[in-house]
């Protein structure tokens, strides 16, 4: 399953890089990402993961997907779902890279979709911000500066 | 000759017969003790009368806690674990504000935490994560035996899930109990349920207890 997840990964950037590289599909002034709306949270101190939620506005006219994040503050970032049902909260990875539909937005917030930050390289600080970049399939890298709330906080911080 | 076939056959049929038995005893053991059985502690009672009873877990400052020790007094229960990167953090910080909300009254009630992750969730890891919220909210841990107890008796759900790379998060029940003085189950107050709702249930349980 995983082998078979890091294969059709390998084969979305090879792809991706390939047509770049071609020319065929360079990103164009049209496939553009708006993120708003970036923000975490301040975690206690040993924490280890810690989530992010952010709003991606696709301007473009195609739809876009959000292949990669990467970030030096965490050895994994994920798109992860956390559902309700019930009473009991589960999170659980997106089986597929999130989609972001032509002139669409997808929000990320508090109780719902979220980047799930896994091994944390150290505590994140009220106050602070950390840097991520989104890599898209036809947007390409969006740098991503967010603040840090309080912990415990379910909006951005002023 | 016939009689050969005949022992033939009922061999066959013997084997057939012990076939069938050795898989319905698979299947059973595999669904009931076995790595199929449902990890759900009840996660709908039937009934909330079945809701509360006997637990010994640890607060985070090492000292023994029972059921005894919380009763005379009504209680907010919320489990979770420390290294919840959403709706623990946000309903301790709920809690934090029905207290201050509360004002005076809040000395009147307990409002407990309980970790679901025995592993991570140390006296010492309690207290450091406890620290950042009102100091009022008691932590409980324990080993995997006495929280196992308390989710079978308070009927509430958690199961261990792997995360890639390592490390694992946990499932598990994320809603506010509410339990009179006699650590009899009342109702619920569910995530992201506002201030407006929340605060009137614990007035009236607060209400409730110091009339009963």
């Amino acid at each position: 399953m995983t082998r078979m997840r890091k294969f059709l990964f390998a084969a979305a950037v090879l792809a991706v890089v390939g047509m770049s590289t071609s020319g065929a599909s360079v990103a164009k002034a049209a496939d553009r990402m708006v993120v708003e709306r970036a923000w975490t949270r301040a975690t206690p101190p040993s924490a280890k993961t810690a989530s992010a939620y952010l709003v991606l506005r696709n301007a473009g006219s195609s739809d876009d997907r959000l292949v990669r994040i990467e970030s030096q503050v965490a050895e994994t970032i994920e798109v992860h779902s956390m559902t309700m049902d019930g009473g009991i909260m589960r999170m659980r990875r997106l089986d597929a890279p999130l989609t972001i539909p032509a002139g669409g937005e997808v929000r990320l917030d508090p109780g719902g979709l979220h980047l799930m930050m896994m091994g944390l390289k150290t505590p994140l600080r009220e106050g602070d911000r950390i840097k991520l970049d989104l890599v898209f399939e036809r947007a390409g890298r969006v740098a991503v500066e967010m603040p840090i709330a309080r912990l415990g906080a379910t909006e951005p911080p002023r | 000759m016939i009689w050969l076939r005949r022992i033939r056959y009922a061999l066959w049929g013997a084997v057939g017969i012990a076939g069938f038995l050795a898989m319905a005893i698979m299947l059973g053991w595999w669904t009931v003790d076995g790595p199929g059985a449902r990890a759900i502690r009840n996660a709908a009672p039937a009934s909330i009368t079945e809701i509360g009873g006997p637990f010994t877990m640890t607060d985070q400052r090492g000292r023994t806690i029972t059921d005894q020790d919380i009763r005379g007094k009504p209680t907010m229960m919320f489990f979770g674990f420390t290294s919840c990167p959403d709706v623990c953090p946000t309903t301790l910080s709920d809690m934090t504000g029905w207290l201050e909300a509360l004002g005076p009254a809040s000395e009147k009630i307990n409002a407990v935490f309980v970790s679901v992750d025995p592993e991570r969730d140390t006296v010492e890891q309690m207290a450091r994560y406890l620290s950042l919220f009102d100091p009022r909210i008691l932590g409980l841990t324990g080993t995997p035996a006495q929280l196992e107890q308390m989710a079978r008796n308070y009927r509430f759900y958690y199961r261990r899930v792997p995360l890639d790379g390592g490390g694992y998060t946990m499932d598990h029940t994320a809603m506010v109990y509410l339990l009179d003085r006699d650590g009899r189950f009342t109702s619920t107050i569910d995530y992201h349920e506002n201030r407006q709702t929340a605060l009137p249930k614990l007035r009236r349980l607060l209400g409730a207890g110091s009339a009963g």
